[in-house]
């Protein structure tokens, strides 16, 4: 099916979803091979890693917030399942975190079916404040559940420290979850799942009246993108090898994951993406530069406000307006008066 | 004729408003059905509980002798019974044809749907004219026959109409009832909510009276047409 939003105009060989899957698969080896190419570039990985992780994150954000249009402030909560899992199962058992990467995807799932089924009933922004209490109900199960009957959970606000694992190893799994997020959301959007999802988004009512699950796809997409954000979390484990309950499950993680779609273009394929690019590399960037821990905030504040006011499609949106006069550039005879 | 789809005792609420209470009528196939009363008295919600996106309180729904009380709307939909809601609900920043492509959607539709389109197009060949343009930029009467034909995307064997003529200039009014026959004629059964008693009861083969959610009076058309209370309440005569 084709019903889609606005589209960009760019030429159809480009949107095909084949060359989009090729350029992504093409993005994911790019990446993969930094270590290789720039063994010490250590600075670099470390970047590189905090992208694909933010875009990963934002990618499954994407899938309920910006296809089915229901905005989760509460994301964080999946973010931390997925880290928990894998970071505990790892401290207890000693079980490779990266081999327990679906387990922990799945368990978030199966998280976002326990919370999604009775709050995506709720319209408008109830459902997004319901998310906030998720969120934040989590963060506090984190912090009580330090242990039960002896056994080690989170150790509550003292934190898991965790064993050391190869951050090479961690870099390509990271490239790899990567592709098969930006994978899973292209096809989404180009299928018939995705085109459910845009048409509960506007108009949820008419979507019903044609025939479309609407509970069952909104439950369906709050599941994968938990799954997303969970593997997100075993990715973070396993790099940083520390985890408190305060930033896995942290109310500005998921309102990062609101505003790196929301900047790079709400319910696209590369937004969260680009978002993720600005967010994490240029923000980086600038707060390094500037020694300021609140600067990058109150930038991405501000881009935030021209964004929502000027240009809904965010980065994508702004991206498909250069285009028009760079094709006019190129073909200066072409619609010239 | 047999009833495709039968009502029994229908009753539902908004929470603690209790809208319906006692709905009873059949709808025979292949013929046009309306449903006639003043505002208030339960037409749109007797059409939310058949197609299933308001739960009934008690009573039952039948489709083509199936028991469907308590299905959810795209279970309706996958059997054949498509409402076309009031106020249209089209998607305003989607093109004419993705708003019919999307009609389609459940299963037993999508596999026909190029097929579909065809035929809605050579019913509303105005829809065809304005394929590439977004539904929102329709006129009113336009707005309308998209939203019947993204109704009829859906091959429906029952396509519940409610209040298609409201707000539409009278040559509008005409031109959408002709659809209707039409769409009858084509073996579509047709149940019609209308406010223009008048019009419904000069095109429909049954008619049924509600009153403050509950049925008053059933029967065909033309007898409904001729009862003094319908005549003073609804006819104006």
């Amino acid at each position: 099916m084709t019903a889609q939003p606005p589209r960009l105009g760019l030429p159809r060989w480009l949107t095909s979803i084949w060359t989009q899957a090729a350029l992504i698969v093409a993005i994911g080896i790019v990446i993969a091979l930094i270590p290789v190419v720039q063994p010490r570039a250590l600075n670099l990985q470390r970047l590189a890693f905090f992208v694909l992780w933010y875009a990963i994150m934002a990618t499954g954000w994407n899938i309920i917030g910006g296809y089915a249009g229901q905005i989760s402030f509460g994301h964080s909560a999946f973010l931390g399942m997925g880290a928990y899992v894998s970071g505990v199962l790892w401290y207890t058992t000693k079980i490779d975190p990266l081999l327990t990467l679906p387990v922990a995807g799945l368990a978030a799932a199966a998280y976002s079916f326990l919370v999604g089924v009775p709050t995506l009933r709720l319209r408008g922004p109830y459902f997004a404040i319901a998310t906030i209490g998720v969120g934040e109900a989590s963060r506090l199960f984190a912090v009580n559940f330090d242990d039960i009957f002896g056994v080690t959970l989170t150790k509550g606000v003292t934190g898991l420290s965790l064993p050391n694992y190869d951050a090479e190893t961690v870099h390509y799994a990271t490239a790899a979850v990567f592709v098969l997020a930006m994978l899973t959301t292209l096809w989404i959007r180009r299928g018939v799942f995705g085109t459910g999802l845009f048409a509960i988004n506007m108009d949820r009512d008419a979507a019903e009246t044609v025939g479309v699950p609407t509970a069952r796809l909104q439950v369906l997409a709050l599941a994968v993108s938990a799954f997303f954000c969970a593997m997100a979390g075993t990715l973070y484990a396993a790099r940083q090898q520390f985890l408190d309950p305060a930033s896995m499950f942290g109310f500005d993680k998921s309102i990062a994951l609101v505003l790196i779609p929301l900047v790079g273009g709400l319910g696209t394929v590369w937004g969260p993406v680009f978002g993720a690019l600005l967010y994490s590399a240029g923000l980086d960037q600038i707060q390094s530069a500037s020694r300021n821990p609140y600067l990058p905030s109150l930038i991405y504040g501000v881009l935030l406000v021209v964004i929502v006011l000027f240009e809904p499609l965010g980065i994508v949106g702004l991206l498909g307006r250069l285009r028009a006069p760079l094709g006019r550039l190129l073909r200066p005879s072409e619609g010239a008066p | 004729m047999a009833a495709v789809l039968e009502i029994r005792g229908l009753a539902a609420a908004y929470g603690d408003l209790q809208a319906l209470w006692d709905v009873t009528f059949d709808v025979p196939e292949r013929a046009i059905t309306t449903l006639l009363g003043s505002n208030g008295a339960g037409k749109t919600t007797t059409l939310r509980v058949v197609s299933g996106t308001l739960p009934a309180t008690s009573g039952e729904v039948r489709i083509a002798g199936e028991r469907v009380t308590g299905r959810s709307a795209h279970h309706i939909v996958d059997l054949g019974v498509v409402q076309v809601p009031e106020g249209r609900h089209l998607w305003p920043n989607m093109t004419v044809e993705d708003n019919l492509l999307l009609g389609a959607y459940s299963p037993r539709a999508r596999s026909a749907r190029v097929a579909t389109i065809g035929e809605v197009y050579a019913l509303f060949p105005r829809l065809a004219e304005r394929r590439r343009q977004l539904a929102g930029t329709l006129s009113g009467g336009e707005q309308q026959m998209a939203a019947i034909g993204r109704g009829l995307m859906a091959k429906p064997t029952v396509l519940m109409l409610d209040e298609p003529s409201l707000g539409l200039a009278p040559i509008l009014v005409d031109e959408v009832f002709r659809v209707l026959s039409e769409i009858c004629e084509q073996g579509t059964t047709v149940l019609l909510v209308e406010q223009n008693a008048h019009r419904a009861l000069e095109l429909a083969a049954t008619a049924t009276v509600l009153e403050n959610g509950r049925t008053v009076l059933a029967g065909p058309a033309r007898q409904i047409a001729d009862d003094p209370k319908v005549r003073s309440a609804y006819l104006g005569l």
